[in-house]
């Protein structure tokens, strides 16, 4: 797990806008329904036989009640799209950015087995932009946040979070902070 | 025949949940922040349903052979 260090505080945890989420699950989340509306038709509705060119095609099949085996081939489905579903949930929490009193942390998820957490302390931020371009960002008010850093940091960019300019005065504000405490140490 | 075939993919289909259960734990208790609560919270609605799902996937597999 990501730890804090001593003396650390969190100020924020943003994540992208919940609409983002809400969008890539849409279609799976229909699918694991539909498939459920599915199951219950097949559980109480009568089954008409099985028509003469499949049970040529696989005589065996004679051997088995239809009804069990679509159910068991939806419950087969069911439990791919349970993992599928939760596997975006995973990739959307898990994609988090923590603004601390000290430093900024980055945690996102390229693809299943490949995951990248950096941070950047306040004293190294330079400029902060934000970006928010589209209907639906413009009306839910969600955005990019770009944060330019000096030295060997790369840019740090807030993807589709919520409030972007209420984020942007929490950095500045951590950052004020984080300077006042460094200068105070420093004499 | 056809039993075997339905076994097999029972089988796989366990093995591949219990997989990606596994990566998913792993995930969340290596990238998530120790102190958030609603990690517990999220990945026990995830156990369950996955535990309930594949006792489902294992009812019809023993309703349709026997």
């Amino acid at each position: 797990m990501i730890t804090l260090r001593k003396n650390e505080k969190i100020y924020l945890i943003k994540r992208r806008h919940p609409i983002v989420l809400r969008l890539e699950l849409l279609p799976e989340v229909f699918i694991f329904f539909a498939i459920l509306v599915l199951m219950t038709f097949l559980l109480f509705m009568p089954l008409p036989s099985l028509p003469e060119w499949v049970i040529e095609f696989a005589p065996s099949l004679l051997e088995f009640e239809i009804r069990g085996l679509l159910l068991f081939s939806l419950s087969f489905l069911l439990l791919i799209f349970w993992q599928v579903i939760w596997l975006t949930i995973t990739n959307y929490y898990l994609d988090s950015w923590i603004i601390t009193n000290k430093r900024t942390i980055h945690t996102e998820l390229r693809g299943l087995f490949s995951r990248i957490v950096s941070s950047v302390p306040h004293d190294r931020i330079q400029d902060i932009t934000i970006d928010v371009h589209g209907i639906l960002p413009t009306v839910l008010h969600f955005g990019d946040l770009h944060i330019q850093t000096a030295g060997e940091f790369r840019e740090f960019i807030f993807r589709q979070i919520p409030d972007p300019y209420k984020t942007k005065e929490v950095i500045f504000e951590a950052r004020r902070e984080f300077l006042k405490a460094l200068k105070k140490e420093d004499a | 025949m056809i039993a075997l075939i339905l076994i097999f993919l029972s089988i796989a289909i366990i093995v591949f949940s219990l997989i990606s259960a596994i990566i998913i734990f792993y995930h969340f208790k290596r990238f998530a922040l120790s102190a958030d609560q609603n990690v517990k919270k999220i990945l026990n609605v995830f156990k369950f349903g996955i535990i309930i799902l594949i006792l489902l996937n294992l009812f019809f597999l023993i309703l349709t052979l026997f």
